[in-house]
């Protein structure tokens, strides 16, 4: 087979493929009813579920410090809890905005991957800080919040009390070396999952750039 | 435009042309069910650039444009069901009404070909098969009108290799 019979038999492929699949117009309007489940939009569901649960987390949070003011501790662990909520926020805002700005529609082949390499490195990126380094110190937070419980009810104190919010102490150092272990866990975990999420995808674009262009 | 005529102007451009997806669909998947995801994930794509379309260039570039960077870039799970399948079994799943022996040994040489090449070679020799000259595969594709002059040829050398050996087991 040489090159021109390959041109007639792909012609012949591709005219069978097209009689077999051909589609009419009402079924082109039922496809676009139904999108597609890419991994894209299963991922804008995901933020979009982490995002609403950040959201009811800050209206409890912001209802305990309107509430309780002159609880301290309450006061002081719900602000702290508000901003790492504003912070999550903001990563899980510039996500969604990189995700779904991965668009192939308007530019050439080249500059389509171009934009998703650039895309998706910084979509890794984001989702690597705020795993990595966002949910120790909600780990190390939250463990604090639960060692001033413990206090309180130790020391007997009424409730209403106001604790030290620092404590430094045995336990606090305690603490800090948990935080730092469950900081190097996350570091490798997240390193590793989001390697196997997205790293073979952007590999595999990275590689199409350089074959393309390569002359 | 209001959006139900915009979707009218849509459906009918895409009735006219769908051609143009199936082949990108029918050069990246060989399992039905894949070229159906690629397919309306293909059409997904294009109703979301259709209204920056203005009719710079033609409707046929636009359309290779949007769904061969579909194929190449979007983020489909590869096919487990690629390495483990044989070509003897992908070949009954393409469809040809009336097949006899000659037309499907030189389909399935054309299969095999196919799997050898790279994503993007699968690019540019699907736009070299459907007559395109250098200069759209270049618009398509984004580069120059000589690298696609290089890279056809050797691609074509690619494809001599493969088939050569295909062909004197055919004789």
């Amino acid at each position: 087979m040489n090159l021109d019979e390959l041109k007639t038999t792909w012609a012949d492929y591709t005219s069978e493929l097209v009689h077999e699949n051909e589609v009419e117009e009402a079924q082109v309007q039922v496809m676009l009813s139904h999108q597609p489940q890419s991994i894209i939009s299963k991922i804008n569901k995901s933020l979009l579920f982490e995002f609403s649960l950040l959201f009811i987390c800050s209206v409890i949070f912001l209802f305990v410090i309107n509430q309780y003011p002159e609880n301290h501790f309450l006061f002081n662990f719900s602000l702290v809890m508000l901003g790492v909520c504003a912070v999550f926020s903001g990563f899980f805002i510039y996500q969604y905005k990189i995700i779904n700005n991965l668009d192939y529609a308007t530019e050439n082949l080249a500059e389509s991957l171009k934009k998703s390499i650039s895309s998706l490195n910084s979509f890794i990126k984001i989702y690597f800080y705020s795993n990595a380094i966002l949910a120790p110190i909600g780990f190390f937070v939250g463990m604090l919040f639960s060692y001033n419980i413990f206090q309180t009810e130790a020391e007997g104190e009424n409730e209403g009390s106001t604790p030290a919010f620092f404590p430094v102490d045995e336990y606090f150092i305690f603490l800090i070396l948990v935080a730092v272990l469950v900081f190097v866990f996350f570091f490798f975990f997240t390193k590793i999952y989001i390697h196997k999420l997205y790293g073979v995808h952007l590999k595999s674009l990275k590689e199409c750039l350089a074959e393309l262009e390569s002359a | 435009m209001t959006s139900p005529q915009l979707e009218q102007k849509f459906t009918s451009v895409i009735t006219k042309h769908q051609g143009i997806i199936h082949k990108v669909c029918g050069m990246y998947c060989h399992h039905p069910e894949e070229r159906k995801d690629l397919f309306q994930e293909i059409i997904s794509q294009l109703w979301r650039s259709f209204p920056s379309f203005r009719g710079d260039s033609m409707v046929s570039t636009w359309m290779y444009r949007v769904a061969l960077n579909t194929a190449i870039s979007s983020f489909r799970k590869e096919s487990k069901r690629k390495d483990k399948e044989s070509i003897n079994e992908r070949i009954f799943q393409i469809p040809i009404s009336k097949p006899n022996e000659d037309k499907e040994e030189k389909l399935k040489y054309l299969y095999k070909a196919i799997g050898l090449l790279s994503k993007v070679e699968k690019a540019i020799i699907m736009l070299y098969l459907e007559e395109h000259s250098y200069e759209e595969i270049a618009q398509i594709t984004g580069i120059t009108k000589t690298n696609v002059g290089v890279k056809i040829n050797r691609i074509k050398s690619k494809l001599q290799r493969i088939l050569k050996p295909m062909y004197d087991e055919l004789r």
